[in-house]
């Protein structure tokens, strides 16, 4: 009776926030799924019935290039971001705590400046007049008709430098729950900085590893100011076709069948990965009992 | 065998605190050698240098004839078990017995042939695929054990190595820490502010106190023999009684202790006449009874008091026995049940009688802080707020 009880009380607990999520997460994303089998009208309006249609579309000879490159530029990107952020915590968990926060506050900072605002900040950087583009051209690294703007490099670099600070504050949070006795312990057992480093360090805080992958991984795939506004028209990603589909052709359908691909080129990989995972694990214990 | 480890003129400052002031000494090889002292008294501070995981100051630590002074940590044949163990979480027991070997690049036969052999000595044959987080205290720190004994080590470093268990199971971890120790013949530095423990399993200890060397010796030495009443009252418990020598008799002398004019002594110190000096004599030294002893022996001293405290513990009884101005800890055995002819209750009067070879001279005497005794183990940054009160205690004293 009493434990009934307490199972209302944590159903009446819990619905809010299951509420919230099934409106504004499970069914948009439904809905999503459901819009690529939808015909568009004349008026960017959805038509009646459902449709093929737009999946077949999606066969657009310039999409396998732009897909390739959002690809690599997400995942280059976000490998980049997380081998930087892994030594930032590494230190930043060994510090004390005054210098750690005030470390921690700069890598916060940038935050509070509006995103567009930063963007704009890379194209002043970066423009054909700019300091960088004069200096690498006084030095002689580059000639003056190189351009640093409008490519896939350029786009490159700013995601990079915007997801950084995604990719460090996982990884320091279980950086920071470290037990660094275990390097000393690793040490002691004869082994060098760096064998402790890859192989006690890396594999404990490997939790925090793959957050930061997903909280990279994700908006870069995804990401459209960017490219829109460094890149050029030879830099475009999935993000940049979706928002044309939405706001220039006006075609929902298509739009949304290519957020579906995208969320399933992330959400596939990430299953296979749990599965991979749950099977090594159940033959382990399995191992373990004989 | 001879000399096998040496601390030579160790100082280590961390700041303005002296965590370790000018410590010399000789370890052999084969034997279990305890560092003994309170928080702060820098024990674990020696064993850190001694892994490679802090450089000295000044001094040089000398390994089988080598200055290993300078050698990283990895690179010396000294291994540690860690207070907490520091088990790597990620890995199976198999793993981390394993990582020692896989680390110094040794191949997959000799791994597959070795560890079986150290799960077996430290009896976890058939939780190789446990993690730590699976395993009960003294289970882990069978592991962390054969993690370090693995490679070999000349020297097993153990920091602390039963704080963390409960009492029964920190009694049983410390006889099989015993037999591992005959079993291996590896030299054992152990570091504890557990005197019993250092009691039990050392062949040789040496008490730290304020970052100096206060005392080593065998423990029998150390208990029979304290040089200072630091160690007398830190291992085990004690009377102490200041008096003035009196006269001199061939190897003993009489000393006046405020009121008692002829106290018998064994005068190993050979001291002069009117000097005054301390002696510690140990609870159980005492003889109680209700009765008057016939003495005929003259090296026999016989005192008298009135019952302040009874406390029976089973095997013993310890009775605190207010004699004239002192406060008096006596402990008797009972060798037979109703052996005891009349039963000492509170505020009987009784007589007390000790041997003169059974109180000890010190050579030093200072009142001795108790808190300092009690304290707890602590964190090194606590550790050092520890240590700046210490010295100043110890300042204040001298």
């Amino acid at each position: 009776m009493k434990s009934r009880l307490r199972n209302i009380s944590n159903w009446i607990i819990g619905a809010p926030s299951f509420v919230w999520l099934v409106v504004f997460y499970a069914i948009p994303i439904v809905l999503v799924f459901l819009l690529a089998f939808k015909p568009v009208d004349a008026y960017g309006g959805l038509g009646e019935g459902w449709t093929l249609k737009t999946i077949l579309d999606l066969r657009n000879p310039s999409y396998p290039a732009i897909i390739w490159r959002t690809f690599w530029q997400g995942i280059v990107s976000t490998a980049v971001c997380v081998a930087v952020a892994i030594p930032i915590s590494y230190q930043l968990a060994r510090m004390t705590s005054r210098w750690k926060n005030v470390i921690l506050l700069l890598i916060i900072v940038p935050f509070w400046t509006n995103f567009l605002v930063r963007i704009y900040a890379w194209r002043v950087f970066l423009h054909a007049d700019g300091i960088f583009k004069n200096l690498l051209v006084a030095i002689g690294l580059i000639e003056n008709s190189t351009t640093l703007l409008y490519n896939q490099w350029a786009v490159l670099v700013v995601m990079i430098y915007t997801y950084i600070p995604f990719a460090v504050l996982p990884i320091y949070a279980s950086a920071e729950k470290f037990d660094f006795s275990l390097i000393d312990a690793a040490k002691d057992l004869g082994a060098s900085s760096f064998y402790a480093f890859r192989r006690v360090f890396l594999p404990v805080i490997s939790k925090g590893i793959w957050t930061a992958v997903m909280v990279v991984l994700i908006p870069a795939f995804g990401a459209y100011l960017i490219p829109d506004l460094v890149g050029g028209p030879s830099s475009e990603l999935v993000g940049d076709k979706i928002a044309q589909r939405v706001f220039i052709d006006r075609n929902l359908p298509h739009a949304s069948a290519l957020s579906a691909l995208l969320m399933l080129a992330v959400f596939l990989p990430m299953l296979l990965g749990k599965w991979l995972n749950h099977m090594r694990r159940r033959r382990q214990t399995r191992e373990g009992r004989t | 065998m001879g000399e096998f480890l040496r601390f030579e003129n160790i100082t280590k400052r961390y700041g303005q605190n002296t965590v370790l002031d000018n410590v010399t000494l000789e370890i052999q090889a084969g034997e279990v050698f305890s560092l003994l002292g309170p928080s702060g008294c820098g024990k674990t501070t020696l064993l850190r240098i001694c892994g490679g995981f802090e450089p000295p100051d000044e001094g040089r630590v000398i390994l089988d004839g080598v200055d290993i002074t300078n050698v990283p940590a990895n690179r010396r044949a000294v291994r540690t078990v860690f207070q907490n163990y520091a088990l790597f979480p990620h890995l199976s027991v198999w793993e981390n017995i394993a990582f020692g070997l896989k680390a110094t690049g040794q191949d997959a036969k000799t791994i597959l042939e070795k560890v079986p052999k150290y799960l077996e000595l430290v009896q976890l044959t058939g939780y190789e695929n446990r993690k730590p987080g699976q395993l009960s205290g003294g289970q882990r720190q069978r592991v962390a054990i054969a993690r370090a004994l693995i490679n070999r080590p000349k020297v097993l470093l153990l920091d602390e190595p039963l704080a963390a268990l409960d009492l029964k199971l920190r009694q049983r971890m410390l006889i099989e820490l015993d037999t591992i120790h005959d079993d291996v013949g590896i030299t054992f530095l152990f570091v504890t502010h557990d005197q019993q423990e250092a009691m039990s399993i050392s062949d040789h200890i040496a008490v730290l106190r304020n970052g100096r060397v206060e005392q080593i010796g065998t423990p029998t030495e150390l208990y029979e023999a304290p040089r200072t009443s630091f160690v007398a009252a830190f291992i085990g418990d004690t009377n102490f009684f200041e008096g003035t020598v009196e006269t001199i008799e061939g190897d003993y002398c009489t000393l006046n202790i405020d009121g008692f004019p002829n106290i018998h002594l064994f005068n190993d110190k050979k001291v002069h006449r009117g000097e005054k000096i301390h002696v510690s004599i140990r609870p159980e030294k005492f003889f109680i009874s209700a009765v008057r002893p016939e003495v005929t022996d003259a090296k026999t001293n016989l005192l008298h008091g009135k019952v302040e405290e009874v406390i029976y513990v089973g095997p013993h009884t310890r009775y605190w026995v207010r004699v004239q101005d002192w406060r008096v800890s006596v402990v008797q055995q009972h060798h037979g049940y109703g052996l005891d002819e009349r039963r000492i209750k509170w505020d009987d009067e009784v007589w007390l009688w000790f041997g003169a070879d059974n109180a000890y001279m010190l050579e030093h005497y200072a009142e001795v802080d108790e808190q300092l005794l009690a304290l707890p183990d602590l964190e090194p940054e606590e550790l050092e707020a520890v240590v700046e009160g210490g010295t100043q205690e110890a300042g204040a004293t001298e």
